[in-house]
């Protein structure tokens, strides 16, 4: 395998990891954001 | 804080554990066993053995003392003795101070009754590097009771203590076993002090940081 | 009351995409291939970024957990917990990037470099510092015993590093000469810096924001 093997080996491993960390950022925000959302509108006035 | 209180509380865990010398007999057959089974691993060529010999010493002395650790504050925990020993407005570093002497009077025990079995099954000629390996002993006994008697009972309450101790534990005292294993290798290959000079130094440097550390941070880990 | 989102979140991200295309450019196509390593040289305009990022990342997680056992005000330990994160995926990445950029080199993946094998101890020590998180169920209690953590583990970097250092140049003197980088190097190297810097805010805003609006959910739920 060339170098840009390896180098592309090793940025890419860098993007899906960084990505699916992002990834995994946005969706317990969003999760955040519908429990709070519901606790504010079924619960007291 | 008082040596006087510190004393009082190294020999209150003391006498607990040698009036039930199961404990101590349990992890003593541990210790062999273990040296016994990095013999079946790694052997049966004696020589591969006796370049891994010291290596194998020290993980044996770890992986019983991290069984040993878990035990003491396990006792504690059933017996709710540190809760008890909260109460008291005394010293919490007396309280660190006084578990530390402890553990590492137990874990000493334990070292010297190994060291025959250790000579016995690896062929180590122990006489004349005895004073060399017991100073060894102990400097790296006191480092890794050091960070272990902090996190022992940091994770003592935890459901899934016998995983997060060690898993706590082990990357920290990285340093001991390492200077540990090339002091002890030193003074069996009769190298001299000269050479197992400088490891004896780290590790001495690394028992004064961290008994420093963890006497403030535990502290910070039995508030309640 | 609060929607998870910190104004900075957006020019952050904007920023550091601008950041981390222009460090992609000059580091795969507009620096000049090293004369002795050739072209997997390149590899290096990512791990040095991650590392320096991750060592960016932990430094925060001290200061966080300093600032939370001194005031025990929650966003310290918010703060700490996020950059702990962070921290154990930049420096995971390290090790990977490092052993990919490793096997070409030396042909091996792993060496007992100084370096890598201290980040390595370093991501087993915040890696136990999550699952310590996880395992306390208690969140005042859990989020002390992780500051301690996080504060022995950030004191001990210097530790490990001497003494593995030591360790290794006993054995074999290490091969890596550490000359001045050649200034054609330097301005991909600053600017791949400057975007994993800016990135490791951009995650870092995100994540704060979400352990704060989880923070509220757990106290609602708690006057419930």
């Amino acid at each position: 395998m060339g170098p840009w093997g390896y180098i592309s080996a090793a940025y890419l491993l860098a993007a899906i990891g960084l990505l699916a960390y992002q990834v995994r950022v946005r969706r317990r925000l969003k999760a955040a954001r519908r429990a709070l959302a519901r606790m504010e509108g079924g619960g007291r006035p | 804080m008082s040596a006087g209180q510190v004393w009082a509380l190294a020999r209150k865990d003391l006498l607990t554990e040698g009036r039930s010398k199961e404990t101590l007999n349990g992890l003593l057959f541990f210790a062999a066993l273990v040296l016994l089974i990095f013999g079946f691993a790694l052997g049966p060529d004696p020589a591969r053995l006796e370049q891994a010999a010291p290596g194998i010493l020290w993980v044996g002395f770890i992986l019983t003392g991290v069984l040993g650790l878990t035990r003491a504050f396990q006792v504690e925990r059933e017996n709710e003795c540190l809760e008890g020993l909260l109460l008291y407005p005394g010293d919490r570093g007396a309280l660190y101070l006084g578990k530390l002497l402890g553990n590492v009077v137990l874990m000493l025990l334990l070292e010297l009754t190994v060291f025959p079995c250790f000579a016995f099954f690896y062929n180590m000629p122990l006489w004349g590097a005895l004073p060399g390996l017991l100073l060894t002993a102990l400097l790296g006994t006191v480092g890794f009771a050091a960070v272990g008697t902090l996190f022992a009972a940091m994770t003592m309450h935890l459901r899934a203590r016998e995983v997060m101790f060690p898993l706590l534990l082990l990357p920290f005292v990285v340093p001991v076993l390492l200077a540990a294993v090339k002091g002890t290798e030193a003074f069996l290959r009769g190298a001299g002090r000269a050479e197992a000079f400088p490891w004896l130094t780290l590790l001495g440097l690394f028992d004064l940081v961290f008994v420093t550390v963890s006497l403030f941070a535990f502290e910070w880990v039995v508030e309640e | 009351m609060t929607s998870g989102g910190s104004r900075l979140v957006i020019p952050l991200g904007v920023a550091t995409g601008a950041a981390l295309l222009t460090g992609l450019y000059t580091g795969l196509v507009g620096a000049p291939a090293d004369a002795v390593q050739g072209e997997v040289q390149r590899i290096m305009y990512l791990h040095v970024p991650t590392v320096l990022s991750a060592y960016l990342a932990f430094t925060v997680v001290f200061v966080g957990s300093v600032g939370y056992l001194l005031t025990r005000r929650e966003g310290w330990d918010i703060l700490a917990h996020a950059s702990a994160e962070i921290g154990v995926l930049f420096t995971a990445l390290t090790i990977a990037a490092g052993a990919i950029w490793g096997k070409p080199t030396w042909g091996a993946w792993w060496t007992w470099d100084a370096r890598i094998t201290t980040t390595t101890i370093l991501l087993l020590i915040y890696l136990g510092y999550l699952m310590l998180r996880a395992a306390v169920e208690d969140r005042a209690r859990g989020a002390r015993y992780a500051a301690v953590v996080g504060i022995l583990g950030f004191l001990d970097i210097p530790v490990i590093h001497k003494s593995v250092e030591w360790w290794r140049t006993l054995h074999q003197p290490s091969s890596l000469a550490r000359g001045a980088i050649d200034p054609v190097f330097q301005l991909p190297l600053m600017v791949n810096l400057a975007a994993f810097a800016l990135l490791y805010a951009f995650l870092l805003a995100q994540r704060v924001g979400v352990g704060r609006l989880e923070a509220e959910i757990l106290r609602r739920r708690l006057e419930e």
